[in-house]
């Protein structure tokens, strides 16, 4: 079934917000389907782009808590027989 | 800001204590022992070679002929002796100065740990299975309650980006589920320079200095928790052990060959292994994962320089491990096996073709020792020995092949030649030639028993400690010996064959390819027929030869030649897994592990993770890299910030084309470049999701969304 642009671009703005671990609620929704209609009304030629960009200040998206990929690095070095005699 | 390097004290060897000089006298009373009664047998074996032969020697084929066959039966005559060794020791309850046999648990149990990384070194691996593997081994510790003395490394050298994106993402998805952030570390090297060997040294290069020890994995390895933990405790208590190895049983065999390895690795792993350590005691060697290492002491004396030497022994050294071993051993330091450490296991290869497509890779690595062995300087005498072992696993191949050679030639001269009565000139009586086959059947006989003695030995071994039960009770337990036996027989001309190919290209220095290993893929016809070919040919020729030449010596040749006709065929139905799951369900080749499971193996091979097998199969990791907002997150914090100039220039153009038409649209090494750069992976991923419904990245976001919301959460 071919979906309308409101649709994609709400289907959007809800797989980023889930994909970002925001509880898709009925006010979250609620919101969302506002922005897509500011999105749709604006002057803006591209409504998607419109609304993409505004995600983070419309909506309280946490960043996620990334784990340290390696630990302060102390530097030593491989020695060699010759060295050590 | 450079980092100033470390400097080191002037080297303190450690001085020989009165322990050492009690193993020292114990390793050298039983490599006596060893060598008295290898050598006596032998030169017994080859008198009555002598005495087979028509002319006794008398000319010089057949001393060629007696000269391999010694050679030949000192190296089964090393094997029998050492599995005879690990029977008489395991009957009187192990040896009394293996690390475990001097440290009670209840003593070790009282040393305090000290910071240990465990290092993961992964090149091209399963996904699942490695950071599986992880992922039990972490919870396994931490269930000992000791896991803050202990840091995880996974230290990759993968080049496909679709392989080390989905690595990345799988570490952060470990992460999170074990809540290991800050002890589960993961680092790619861009160039991987002197492969497994240089990644380790450049880890210990960068955090060497962070921790007392390092135990080295394989990307197949597993370790219980209280395993890790005896280990440190074991070098605490030894301060003058630089290397301690365990001994991996092999697990998770499928296939029938997996299965029959396996098998043989239980059942008769014990009484060789044990046999070993008692002789090498002090001087074993590395076997290059599954063991733990005294950090400093390896920094110190471990680095390994490129041989200097000609053709083969030119370059960076292929197999490391055995090498490491024996420079720990001239810094002083000691290197112990110990068998009796449990729950330490790795994978067999499923295959035959994988097996020796391992082989191939060690015998060159062995081969090139004999320039350590024979020019190293300051390096003990048994770890030339172990050298020569090593080198001796895979030149005894070609030996035993030009001996089959020799005997044709010497059996054909016999029959189509007329009989030389005078061999020696000025001679005044003549040579008449003797032939006496009943001989010939005891020594066939001795040979035999010579190498089967130690299997049934292990079997009487594994019935003496009541453990008959666990491979499925006594009457399967003998009939999978047999079954192991037949499989073993009628592999052996097949790995005799391959590794004679394996010695010449490795003396001719032909190029060897680096890659990850096959765990789990069946052969195929196509590929069984090539790899196979040469050697049924070379047997079908032969053994028509025999035929034609003489009735008799055709039978003598049929052990040899018949499995290399056959040797296809053989190989795809090993290669299978549904006859080896067949055997595992009717209790054939049984193993305890398959019996009673394991917490350990069960969290790797049970559990799976449903979220990061689909997300491969729903888009591809470079894909998921730049649509999925938190991984997208992950892969900039690894990448890099360019600073501009002609490579930006080109990263540029290739994350438009990228934008237009996909990620399939770049090659390995411009997809490599793309992913690497952080304003390119945040560029592309704000895109992506501005783009029209229709567009190749809005077609992505709907297919990878449609899947994610079918999935269960994961």
């Amino acid at each position: 079934m071919v979906r309308s642009l409101a649709e994609h671009i709400l289907s959007r703005v809800c797989d980023y917000l889930s994909a970002m671990g925001v509880e898709l609620t009925r006010e979250i929704t609620l919101h969302a389907l506002t922005l897509v209609e500011a999105g749709l009304s604006s002057e803006q030629e591209d409504p998607l782009q419109f609304v993409m960009t505004r995600l983070h200040d419309h909506f309280a998206i946490q960043h996620p808590d990334l784990p340290t990929t390696a630990p302060p690095i102390t530097r030593g070095s491989m020695r060699f027989h010759h060295e050590n005699s | 800001m450079k980092i100033r390097e470390a400097t080191f004290d002037k080297v303190q060897r450690p001085l020989a204590t009165p322990r050492q000089v009690s193993w020292r006298m114990a390793a050298g009373l039983r490599r006596a022992l060893l060598t008295v009664v290898v050598l006596a047998q032998s030169c017994v074996a080859s008198f009555y070679m002598t005495a087979i032969l028509p002319y006794h020697g008398g000319n010089m084929l057949e001393m060629a002929i007696i000269i391999l066959f010694f050679v030949l039966f000192v190296w089964i005559s090393v094997g029998f002796w050492i599995g005879m060794f690990g029977f008489i020791l395991r009957c009187f309850g192990g040896d009394r100065l293996s690390p475990l046999g001097r440290h009670p648990v209840a003593e070790l149990q009282t040393l305090p740990l000290s910071r240990t990384a465990v290092v993961m070194p992964i090149y091209h691996e399963p996904i699942q299975r490695t950071f599986g593997g992880i992922r039990a081994m972490y919870r396994s510790l931490a269930q000992t309650g000791q896991i803050d003395h202990f840091d995880f490394f996974i230290l990759s050298d993968s080049r496909h980006p679709d392989v080390w994106l989905a690595e990345q993402a799988a570490w952060h998805q470990l992460c999170q589920e074990l809540g290991a952030g800050g002890h589960l570390f993961y680092r790619r090297r861009s160039l991987n320079q002197n492969y497994k060997s240089g990644n380790i040294a450049d880890f210990l290069r960068r955090w060497g200095h962070g921790y007392e020890y390092m135990i080295v994995l394989d990307a197949d390895s597993l370790m219980g928790g209280s395993t890790l933990v005896t280990m440190v405790q074991l070098m605490q208590a030894e301060p003058q052990t630089g290397i301690l190895q365990t001994s991996p049983t092999l697990i998770n065999a499928r296939s029938m060959f997996a299965r029959v390895q396996q098998f043989a690795n239980h059942i008769y792993g014990p009484l060789f292994t044990t046999g070993l350590a008692s002789l090498q005691l002090g001087e074993a060697v590395y076997w290059g994962h599954n063991a733990i290492i005294r950090t400093r002491a390896f920094m110190q004396h471990g680095g390994l320089k490129r041989l200097t030497g000609p053709g083969l022994f030119h370059g960076s050294i292929f197999s490391h491990d055995f090498v490491e071993a024996s420079f720990m051993g001239r810094g002083g330091y000691e290197v112990w096996l110990e068998p009796d450490l449990a729950h330490s296991y790795e994978e067999s290869p499923p295959t035959l073709v994988d097996d020796l497509q391992r082989d191939k890779r060690w015998a060159k690595g062995n081969l090139q020792h004999l320039w350590l062995m024979l020019f190293e300087p300051g390096l003990r005498p048994a770890h030339r020995m172990a050298f020569l072992n090593g080198i001796m696993s895979y030149l005894a191949s070609p030996l035993w092949f030009i001996f089959l050679v020799l005997t044709t030639i010497e059996a054909a001269r016999l029959v189509l030649y007329p009989i030389n009565y005078f061999p020696e000139p000025h001679r005044l009586f003549p040579h008449w030639p003797e032939w006496n086959p009943e001989w010939a059947i005891v020594l066939a006989s001795s040979t035999l028993f010579l190498l089967f003695l130690p299997k049934f030995l292990s079997v009487i071994d594994v019935i003496r400690c009541r453990r008959a039960n666990q491979h499925g009770g006594i009457i399967r337990l003998l009939i999978s010996v047999l079954l192991e036996i037949v499989v073993s027989t009628l592999l052996a001309p097949i790995r005799m064959l391959a590794h004679s190919r394996f010695v010449l290209e490795a003396l001719l220095n032909t190029t060897l390819r680096w890659a990850g290993q096959n765990r789990t893929d069946e052969t195929r016809w196509s590929v069984a027929i090539l790899n196979q070919a040469p050697g049924t040919l070379i047997a079908g020729a032969w053994g028509a030869f025999a035929f034609w030449l003489d009735q008799m010596f055709f039978f003598w040749s049929l052990p040899v030649a018949g499995p290399l006709v056959f040797a296809a065929p053989t190989s795809v139905f090993l290669s299978r897994v549904g006859p080896g799951e067949r055997l595992r369900r009717w209790r054939f080749l049984q193993v305890p592990e398959e019996q009673h499971g394991s917490p350990l193996l069960d969290d790797v091979y049970t559990r799976t993770s449903p979220r990061l097998e689909t997300d491969t199969k729903r888009s591809s990791p470079a894909v998921q890299a730049i649509l999925d907002p938190v991984l997208n997150q992950v892969h900039q914090a690894m990448a890099h910030a360019h600073r501009g100039g002609k490579k930006q220039e080109m990263i540029l153009a290739l994350r438009e084309r990228c934008f237009q038409q996909g990620p399939h649209a770049l090659t390995q090494k411009e997809l490599s470049h793309l992913v690497r750069d952080r304003a390119s992976l945040q560029w592309l991923h704000e895109q992506a999701w501005q783009a029209a419904p229709d567009s190749y990245w809005g077609k992505a976001l709907e297919r990878h969304f449609q899947y994610r919301n079918i999935l269960p959460p994961a």
